[in-house]
């Protein structure tokens, strides 16, 4: 019964890490965070104004790691008062809502403000409109990653000897930096240069060329985010998803010994279906040839 | 006593290699201007210990060989699964197929790279020679934190009386500390982008970063010996 | 990056100092987390303007990294000495702590110098005072969750749960954030340090959330760090008005290049 129980809660986390992962992505978009952030700043300085938000915090892993393990420490205090589980889990992770909002506030102003030389204005009113949606992406994301933690330190039965802070600080910081390989490809390459051709990566001398207008005026965070909706956030959630979810079923259902071989046929499909990726994108696209080298 | 310092040793020396062998891109490389993973080296690599120690805390109870496998195999899993998913947005979101301007050709499945490179640019994605490259990496790293895991852990049981949640806190405390700091340290000596063991990079820093990894492990061996000798 | 307007050398010695004085400080009945909280500002602004000196040469790799590495370093300093307390009494603690701390910048800054040849002629001096600075940060948030500097409570309640990760990870985030988010042609220090002074605010109320489980008069401290905050973030957002090209509220960027 035990092991039909533990199947049980290992799918919920599973499920729960794809939530996560879908929506700590998009929230990066929103307020444009870590790498493709350089060319929001670079632009200023090769002359093109724009009306984006940017946000310069710390790296991904490091901001994400840090709000989560603030709900995590919260809602451990507010468990060994007794108090209920889910309404521990929702005040800490309004708290941590809270404090990641008055961080972005204060880092947008901070860096266009040192970017004075070049005539950024400072519009405040880009504030006023991305705020609410990150702060609703970020509350989704926090709290699911508080009640994964939860299930993984108190629920699952041979007991995982850690405590609630350790564990959302673990799953944070690994959650921000599959996040930033991932799904910060398809906002940095493609959506914030959409003016150049499709199908080539960006050129080193093309770099702070974006894109600032679009159909109505200005460009804004928040077209950025219903392009990256479409595609990169669910594969950053499927990833960060299938790797919790693998991490512990392969123990359940093959034992020991058969959960180690498990794991190792696991990465040699990964290198397979790598190889096949890479011999069709061959196949499919072709190389560029003298024509299409400007 | 000697067990720990020798598995703090050898655990912090093969963290140091195994950060080189992963192909790191950098910030650009969200760009698809350079190729490799798209991120700093210090957050991948502490992204992958982490994985591998969550594995390795899962096995606690068994015996040593299964739970040091298990911690490779959490770290190897991470970031074959990363790389894939890192290429497919490649592949199908930017239209570029995976290629490096670093090598002439690949060496195990044959593909000439130069033609396949966006002009303007030095490649983009993670060729199949920078995959398995990554793999080893991720096996040494997950290896050496696992190890590091253990002795703490093997260590704090013997010598004080609290109950398993709170032995199991402090060593993962103290491996994440040799973990941020190992990672860091192996950067610096990288200086940026690398794209595993295929590249002529490599060769050049591989033996300061295992010489570096050692004296720093060397210091921290000495100071945990004597703070975990007696409590 | 902007010339100072109060000097380092002034910083350092109130960092030190000042912060080891409040450390001691903690130990008084109901004020004592009152002076823990002015020992985390002191030294969070001792570690933030190191960082603004540092911070401009390109190491290889981003702001942050320098950053986890040597709070790493101040951490096995408090862990150490922690460990320790059943060899040295009470009194010596912080004192090994910031020797500890002082070894393991020494030592990480010989490795960069001498194995990778990176040529920075303030690289030791800048890694000692940032390893320093976030132990004494880091001691100063775990003696206000306990009210306390006792060895054997700081260890029971702050490490064996697993708390002083968390204070750990905010210390990270505090010296780093100002100067990743003020880095640019017009970064000035009194802006600087005010949003530093902010940040340390906004994370002691969580630890004034935290310490509920051991104080009684946990929303004194509460309300004096969001006052201490609204403070702070007041004299932020006048500096920027003041220094930004141009503020607005409505409409697009102008298309020439003088400043209207």
């Amino acid at each position: 019964m035990s092991v039909i129980m533990n199947l049980c809660l290992v799918a919920t986390m599973g499920l729960l890490a794809i939530i996560t992962g879908i929506f700590e992505d998009l929230e990066s978009d929103v307020a444009s965070t870590s790498n493709p952030n350089s060319q929001v700043q670079l632009a200023p300085q090769v002359g093109n104004r724009h009306k984006l938000f940017n946000r310069a915090i710390s790296g991904e892993p490091l901001l994400v790691g840090t709000i989560s393990a603030i709900s995590g420490t919260i809602s451990y205090v507010f468990i060994s008062m007794n108090y209920s589980v889910i309404l521990s889990l929702l005040v800490a992770s309004i708290i941590a809502m809270i404090i990641q909002v008055v961080l972005s506030i204060t880092a947008y102003m901070g860096r266009i403000t040192s970017q004075a030389l070049y005539n950024q204005p400072l519009f405040m009113d880009v504030i006023l409109k991305h705020i609410p949606t990150s702060a609703a992406h970020s509350f989704i994301s926090i709290f699911s990653i508080t009640l994964l933690s939860y299930i993984l330190c108190y629920m699952i039965t041979p007991t995982f000897a850690i405590t609630l802070p350790i564990a959302t600080l673990l799953m944070g910081i690994t959650l921000g930096s599959i996040g930033s390989a991932v799904g910060d490809i398809h906002y940095g390459a493609e959506k914030l240069y959409q003016h150049h051709t499709f199908g080539s990566g960006i050129a080193v001398s093309n770099n702070g060329d974006i894109t600032t207008v679009d159909s109505i005026g200005s460009r804004n965070s928040i077209d950025i985010v219903r392009f990256a909706s479409k595609f990169a956030s669910p594969l950053s959630g499927l990833c960060f998803g299938i790797i919790i979810f693998l991490t512990f079923w392969i123990y359940i259902v093959f034992g020991i010994t058969g959960g180690l071989i498990a794991g190792l046929i696991i990465v040699l499909l990964a290198l397979i279906c790598n190889c096949l990726l890479e011999s069709h994108a061959r196949n499919k696209y072709g190389s560029y040839n003298e024509e299409t080298r400007k | 006593m000697i067990e720990l310092i020798l598995s703090i040793i050898i655990g912090s020396t093969l963290i140091g290699i195994g950060v080189h062998f992963i192909p790191v891109g950098g910030a650009p490389a969200a760009l698809s201007t350079t190729a490799g993973i798209p991120t700093g080296t210090p957050m991948i690599t502490i992204g992958m210990g982490i994985t591998g120690i969550i594995s390795a805390i899962s096995l606690l109870g068994q015996s040593t060989p299964i739970i040091l496998l298990g911690g490779a195999i959490g770290s190897m899993t991470m970031i074959a699964i990363t790389m894939l998913f890192s290429n497919m947005i490649h592949v199908y979101g930017v239209g570029v197929p995976p290629a490096s301007s670093n090598f002439e050709k690949d060496p195990i499945t044959g593909f000439s790279q130069s033609e396949y490179v966006s002009p303007g640019t030095t490649g983009h994605g993670i060729p199949t020679v920078s995959f398995i490259s990554g793999i080893i990496g991720a096996f040494l790293g997950g290896l050496g934190g696992t190890l590091a895991f253990i002795g703490i852990y093997n260590q704090l049981e013997v010598v004080s009386i609290l109950s398993q949640i709170e032995h199991c806190s402090i060593a993962t405390i103290i491996s994440i500390m040799i973990f941020f700091i190992i990672a860091v340290i192996s950067s610096y000596n990288i200086g940026g982008t690398i794209q595993g063991f295929y590249d002529k990079k490599f060769r050049n820093k591989i033996v300061s970063g295992t010489v570096a990894s050692f004296i720093v492990s060397i210091v921290l061996a000495i100071i945990f010996a004597v703070i975990l000798g007696g409590i | 990056m902007a010339d100072d307007i109060i000097p380092q050398q002034i910083i350092t010695i109130m960092g030190i100092v000042g912060s080891l004085i409040c450390i001691y400080l903690s130990s008084i009945d109901v004020a004592g987390s009152i002076f823990s909280m002015a020992g985390m500002i002191l030294a969070v602004i001792y570690g933030t303007n190191t960082l603004r000196h540092i911070g401009g040469y390109s190491l290889g790799t981003g702001v942050p990294s320098i950053i986890y590495m040597l709070t790493a370093c101040g951490l096995i300093g408090v862990v150490s000495a922690l460990l320790l307390s059943g060899y040295i009494s009470d009194i010596f603690m912080p004192i090994v702590a910031l020797v500890i701390a002082f070894i393991m910048g020494y030592v990480i800054s010989m490795v960069c110098v001498h194995v990778f040849k990176i040529e920075v002629e303030i690289l030791t001096k800048s890694f000692i005072s940032i390893s320093i600075a976030s132990m004494l940060s880091i001691l100063s948030a775990s003696t206000l969750v306990v009210s306390t500097y006792a060895s054997d409570i700081l260890y029971n309640e702050v490490i064996c749960t697993g708390i002083i990760l968390l204070i750990m990870i905010m210390t990270v985030m505090v010296i780093q954030n100002p100067y990743n988010s003020c880095m640019g042609p017009n970064e000035e220090q009194y802006r600087t340090l005010s949003l530093a002074i902010s940040n340390s605010f906004l994370m002691i109320m969580v630890l004034s959330i935290i310490s509920m489980l051991f104080n009684t008069y946990w929303y004194v401290y509460l309300a004096i760090s969001i006052v201490g905050w609204i403070i702070a973030i007041h004299k932020y957002v006048k500096y920027t008005f003041n220094q930004a090209a141009v503020v607005k509220w409505s409409g697009l960027w102008s298309n020439t290049d003088g400043d209207d």
